[in-house]
């Protein structure tokens, strides 16, 4: 089963400006994909696409072989969960607990499953114990992991996630990371950092209004002029790995995380 | 930033261990009746009552002053206006009036978490779209605040020394646009809270789990106010000058 499948879906917003054109996508189910692109590429907009929050100005939209009208949105949002890039956005509960068991009480669940629910998906974000705590006296990192807990206790097949590591410190980033990688959902997520794209996923589309990439993450790094087109660059460890490798006249594929460098690195010490 | 927060205190107090219902509509009574009321020992009477309750509350005496004050603008205004037209006396009964009235909705707020407020309302049959705009106002009227001082201290960082003499016209202009820009950007999160409560299912009802369940001790709460506002009527038309 395919969990998302775009046809030449197109948006333009009310005053004209085209946001994406003619994208088609096909997300099959239990895939990792990263929609990558420089600001006002239309990520966060197909984003909200597939999540059934907007509708596409042209071409069509399935959600679980299903396609989207404004009839069943309602319905095929529960098929979704989506992740805002500013927790403040979807965080409305006077208290943590009260807002991760939002989702799960309008999907009309028992207590006992929306509290099974809760616990799991606060366990899950790493933030036991807040039960209690009101959400603007968090930090942002805490808000964050708040907001995650709220979309995984809807326990979604399709997880949508808007720049997840957005304005986060290094540690934030890092329990982020961790937890986002033990999801065993469908996810989309959308960044303009390589660096989490490659760690999290296996397939990466480059947006910049249109598709101008779809493939695999150590295909991407290997093509510079896809890069400077869409305006992104290397994270520093693929830039001094690309340096490395022109210099040194070596051969060996890009590395995508630091244990494949210090690989690459350790191979040409060991043959010395 | 920490904001003053109306029930901060709520959750701790042991008042909030009664029904919200009871305690508003123990509440109401209570006001309605300190409005007919214009002898100065009745409404001192009330407010002894008001105090011993805010004593009990465990809610710090600085946080229900710190509320009044909020509201005192207000108070002495209208006392100063019937001062002018109708003398000390009747303004001293207004004063004293309001007071209690407003000391005894801070000691509902401050005793009830404000969520459990918006329950009882519901409850009450206030319409849903009121009880949705009270809730999300109170959760997101901080990030309002917070974002007013975020622009506030942009413009000092940028040399802005305006804003303390409304005889100038072009710092009345800069708070003016900021103002603004804070509207503007307001409408945009609301966008996208919107969004995020479709994506989470909202059909217009916030949905609880915890239900309201009165028990044999709010009838204790609401006897309690009962008899206060029966004694406050009684000393106010001279029963109790009587007996004594």
């Amino acid at each position: 089963m395919d969990a998302l499948n775009l046809t030449e879906v197109s948006y333009a917003y009310p005053d004209g400006i085209r946001a994406i054109e003619k994208i088609d996508l096909r997300v099959r189910t239990g895939e990792r994909v990263a929609l990558v692109g420089p600001n006002g590429a239309g990520k966060s907009t197909l984003l909200k696409i597939m999540a059934a929050l907007l509708f596409p100005t042209d071409g069509s939209v399935e959600i679980m072989d299903e396609e989207l009208t404004k009839k069943n949105a309602e319905r095929l949002r529960r098929h979704i969960g989506f992740l805002f890039q500013d927790p403040d956005d979807q965080i409305f509960m006077p208290t943590v607990w009260d807002d991760v068991a939002f989702g799960p009480i309008n999907m009309q669940l028992g207590a006992d499953e929306v509290e099974v629910r809760v616990r799991d998906a606060m366990r899950m974000a790493g933030i036991e114990g807040y039960e209690q705590r009101v959400p603007h006296h968090l930090s942002f990192g805490e808000k964050k992991r708040v907001a995650i807990a709220g979309v995984l206790a809807m326990k979604a097949p399709i997880l949508l996630l808007d720049e997840p590591t957005a304005n986060l410190d290094p540690q934030g980033r890092r329990k982020l990371m961790k937890i986002l990688d033990s999801l065993s959902e469908t996810v989309v997520l959308a960044t303009h950092d390589l660096s989490v794209a490659f760690e999290l996923t296996d397939r990466v589309i480059v947006l910049k209004k249109k598709k101008i990439f779809d493939g695999s993450p150590r295909d991407l790094v290997e093509q510079a002029d896809v890069l400077t087109e869409a305006s992104l660059e290397l994270p520093s460890l693929l830039r001094m790995m690309t340096e490395y490798r022109e210099k040194s006249g070596r051969r060996f594929a890009l590395p995508l995380t630091v244990e494949e460098a210090i690989k690459i690195v350790l191979e040409k010490e060991s043959r010395r | 930033m920490r904001h003053h927060e109306i029930d901060q205190y709520a959750r701790l107090s042991p008042l909030n261990r009664f029904d919200p219902r009871v305690k508003i509509v123990s509440t109401i009574i209570l006001i309605i009746s300190m409005a007919f009321l214009t002898d100065s020992l009745a409404m001192l009477f009330c407010l002894a009552f008001l105090m011993v309750l805010v004593g009990v509350s465990n809610v710090p005496v600085k946080h229900i002053v710190k509320s009044y004050l909020l509201a005192f603008p207000f108070i002495a205004f209208a006392s100063l206006a019937v001062f002018l037209s109708s003398g000390g006396d009747t303004a001293l009964g207004m004063f004293l009036r309001i007071t209690d009235s407003v000391l005894a909705l801070l000691l509902l707020v401050s005793t009830t978490p404000f969520f459990e407020l918006l329950k009882a309302l519901r409850w009450f049959r206030v319409p849903m779209i009121i009880s949705s705009l009270l809730l999300f106002t109170y959760r997101f009227i901080f990030l309002l605040l917070d974002e007013l001082e975020r622009m506030r201290m942009a413009r000092i960082a940028r040399g802005f020394n305006g804003g303390k003499s409304i005889l100038r016209k072009d710092a009345l202009r800069t708070i003016a646009y900021t103002a603004g820009m804070v509207l503007v950007r307001s409408n945009a999160r609301a966008g996208n809270i919107y969004d995020a409560l479709l994506s989470k299912g909202y059909t217009g009802e916030i949905r609880t789990l915890n239900g309201l369940r009165a028990s044999p001790r709010d009838a204790a709460f609401a006897v309690s106010f009962f008899a206060v506002s029966i004694l406050a009527i009684s000393i106010q038309i001279g029963v109790i000058g009587w007996t004594l």
